[in-house]
């Protein structure tokens, strides 16, 4: 072992976390609650089907490869700006002066960047009850689902590691990998575009172009066929020399990777430390445009609102993010293919993706810092102002995916209507339960049993609108199933909000 | 002994080093100072083979991106990231089979030295930001380097370690290592130096020796940078 410090590195780390785990109690407490949700969920979904017979297991796989391209496509695409983040600061501190060759190096990081994304793809376990439920899928699909999920994610990152290294040779070679990198993203929509406005059935003319051509498309589409076991010794063939490739490529042409990953290592350990310390790192454009500069508008707490709004202007804040983009398309693409089993399936997996994809805006980010505290306004008129830039982009939001929606069921106006408010008030319901937490438990440090507690909150608050749309309506394929639904979840929000009106004066500035 | 030769690094057309010489003879103290944005971190993270640069960089008379050379070295970055998951015993293990030096007496110094031989069995993220500092330090002299950068070493310390890594700075120096301190703050290494480099945009404006300096660290700093 004495010769091997890279092994000892990161089995003491395995090491060490297993046992930490042990030891906290809270740790064993979110241990066996995620046990036995996860057990639930597998006993739920093989008690459970949706319909008489199961649903092509293609749909399934053509959904596997839009999201792992999307997934590859979007970390690799980092490579343009700031690279791959394999290796932690620690490990630049640590290995990259100790005398260690940096081709074994990079082995042990690339080595635990996959073992870091097995972790965290293992959200795809809880969804094998809708899975197995709909398409009739075992155990080893969702395992093996995971496990290329958990591929795709180290080789976007991979790549995005050597488009960053090559791309820093010059202005010509960066142009040029953009444009292959162009080409090949139009290799994959293209096709699928031209197959979806052939006529016929939409769900059928996409499945066919992604489970029949594009399965050789790399990286998704490999991936994708070889978790659904088409083609499969093909597919990890070809993955495994994409690796070889871009490792051959990386340690060939750039051994000196060093400074490639450190701008990389430095942002990511900044935001890890500001995490730690409670704080919020604001997501901005390296180069920021000032635009037009000053207030013009807001007295006293008003001042807020209009502070985030140059300030969302600044870090230029869509009103949706890329990857709540892709959940909400997601949640879409599930609405459509249940669509037969009318509205309640797809609007309670798109509340289900919400709880993911909400984003809290300007709220969590204000109250770290000192200045909301001090403003000498009411608290409740200070909260309303804070919250106020995200109830609006959860507005436009709701809008967009109450379009779809309405689409996809051919609704009128009261049915748009109804899901529109169904859909804001999730969102309300969730920045509620957030703000209850500050409330309760703000100087709360443990992360797990905040999560715990929140997820708890959200089952709870969630409940009564579900209940409530059961009892009064008792039809849920009824629109006004949505309308009750989301009526009710807007005033355990409002109540939720009224209780905690006073969270700025009580709340504790962390940071 | 550290070597730079006509050291370049640039960003686009933004020169952050800007043709640097310098040397540091075994059993020296040289001081590098400058402002915020002077490039002293640049310069000294080139050293420590972190990005590339134009130049030659040399550490015991070996390019510093050897194997041999890292050995030698030994870097105190300014940002102490360490592991969260290792105990502090454990991070020093690493480092013992990483460099392949396994002197526990030494260790046993640095540790009771900076007060860090009860926190031992504590995990990285178990530390406060002081004790990562130190523990950032022990790690780095644990492999008995003969060439040592310090990046800002003295920020987030308490006086008492602060005393006690000053002290430990002159222990080296005595040993015959070949020292680089950078630093913004004058009176921290007031009584350190033998050679100080006043850096500002990418240049070392002057270089002055401690026997010839008629004046404090920060009196000197203000007049060189200042009449520029």
């Amino acid at each position: 072992m004495k010769r091997f410090p890279l092994a000892y590195l990161l089995l003491t780390r395995l090491k060490n976390s297993l046992l930490g785990l042990i030891r906290k109690p809270a740790g064993i407490v979110c241990m066996l609650f995620m046990t036995a949700a996860l057990v639930m969920v597998i006993r739920s979904g093989n008690e459970s089907s949706y319909g008489e017979t199961y649903r092509d297991i293609r749909e399934l796989q053509a959904g596997a490869s839009i999201l792992f391209c999307f997934l590859f496509f979007t970390l690799s695409a980092n490579g343009f700006s700031n690279g791959g983040s394999i290796f932690t600061l620690s490990d630049v501190n640590f290995l990259f002066n100790a005398p260690l060759s940096s081709t074994r190096i990079l082995v042990y990081g690339l080595f635990q960047q996959i073992a870091r994304n097995l972790l965290l793809g293992i959200f795809l376990l809880f969804q094998y009850s809708w899975i197995h439920g709909v398409y009739g899928a075992g155990y080893g699909l969702i395992l093996s689902s995971l496990a290329c999920y958990a591929m795709v994610i180290f080789l976007g990152q991979l790549a995005a590691m050597s488009i960053y290294a090559f791309s820093q040779r010059g202005e010509g070679i960066a142009m040029a990998i953009k444009a292959f990198y162009g080409v090949l993203l139009a290799a994959y929509v293209l096709p699928l575009l031209f197959a979806l406005t052939q006529g016929g059935d939409l769900l059928e003319s996409g499945v066919s172009v992604l489970s029949g051509p594009l399965s050789w498309f790399p990286v998704a589409g490999w991936l994708s066929s070889a978790a659904f076991g088409s083609h499969l010794a093909f597919s990890l063939l070809l993955c495994l020399a994409f690796i070889a490739v871009l490792i051959f490529l990386l340690m060939a042409f750039d051994p000196d990777y060093y400074e490639d990953v450190l701008l990389t290592a430095e942002t990511a350990n900044s935001q890890a430390v500001a995490s730690k310390e409670g704080r919020m790192v604001e997501s901005a454009p390296k180069h920021i445009k000032l635009g037009k500069v000053g207030l013009e508008h807001g007295k006293g707490s008003s001042a807020i609102y209009f502070k985030h709004r140059i300030e969302d202007r600044r870090a230029k804040a869509s009103f949706i993010g890329i990857g709540e983009l892709a959940m909400m398309i997601g949640s879409l693409a599930f609405a459509y293919i249940m669509r037969g089993e009318g509205i309640l399936p797809g609007l309670l997996f798109g509340a289900y993706m919400q709880v993911f994809s909400v984003i809290l805006g300007r709220f969590n980010k204000e109250i770290s810092k000192p200045l909301v505290y001090l403003i000498p306004s009411r608290a409740y008129s200070k909260l309303l102002f804070t919250i106020a830039s995200s109830l609006e982009t959860y507005a436009k939001e709701a809008v967009l995916y109450a379009a779809g929606f309405t689409f996809i069921f051919k609704g009128g106006i009261g049915f748009f209507l109804s899901c529109l408010l169904a859909r804001f008030s999730f969102a309300m319901l969730i920045l509620s339960i957030h703000i209850i937490m500050q409330r309760l438990f703000g100087a709360l440090n443990s992360k797990v049993l905040t999560i715990t507690l929140y997820f708890l909150f959200f089952i709870l608050m969630a409940a009564i609108g579900v209940v409530a749309a059961f009892l009064l309506v008792k039809d849920p394929s009824l629109p006004v199933f949505m309308l009750v639904e989301g009526l009710c979840n807007a005033m355990v929000a409002l109540l939720a909000l009224l209780l905690c009106r006073n969270v700025l004066s009580t709340a504790e500035l962390n940071s | 002994m550290l070597q730079i030769e006509n050291l370049t690094k640039s960003y686009g057309r933004f020169k952050a080093v800007d043709g640097v010489s310098l040397s540091i003879k075994d059993g020296s103290i040289a001081v590098l100072m400058g402002p915020n944005g002077a490039g002293k971190s640049t310069l000294i993270k080139s050293i420590a083979a972190l990005l590339r640069y134009k130049g030659e960089i040399l550490i015991d008379g070996k390019p510093n991106r050897s194997l041999e050379a890292k050995r030698s070295l030994g870097y105190i970055p300014e940002m102490p990231a360490i592991y969260d998951l290792l105990t502090v015993s454990e991070h020093i293990q690493f480092i013992q089979r990483a460099y392949g030096v396994f002197d526990d007496e030494h260790v046993n110094r640095l540790l009771e030295d900076l007060e860090m031989t009860d926190k031992q069995k504590k995990l990285g993220k178990e530390l406060s930001k002081g004790m990562q500092q130190k523990l950032s330090i022990i790690c780095a002299l644990a492999s008995r380097p003969r060439t040592i950068v310090f990046d800002e070493p003295l920020v987030g310390l308490d006086p008492h370690a602060i005393k006690s890594l000053k002290q430990t700075i002159l222990a080296l120096k005595a040993d015959g290592c070949a020292i680089l301190i950078s630093t913004h703050m004058a009176d921290s290494v007031e009584g350190l130096w033998d050679t100080v480099h006043i850096m500002k945009d990418g240049k070392i404006l002057k270089s002055v020796d401690e026997s010839v300096g008629q004046m404090s660290l920060e009196d000197l700093y203000f007049s060189i940078t200042e009449a520029k």
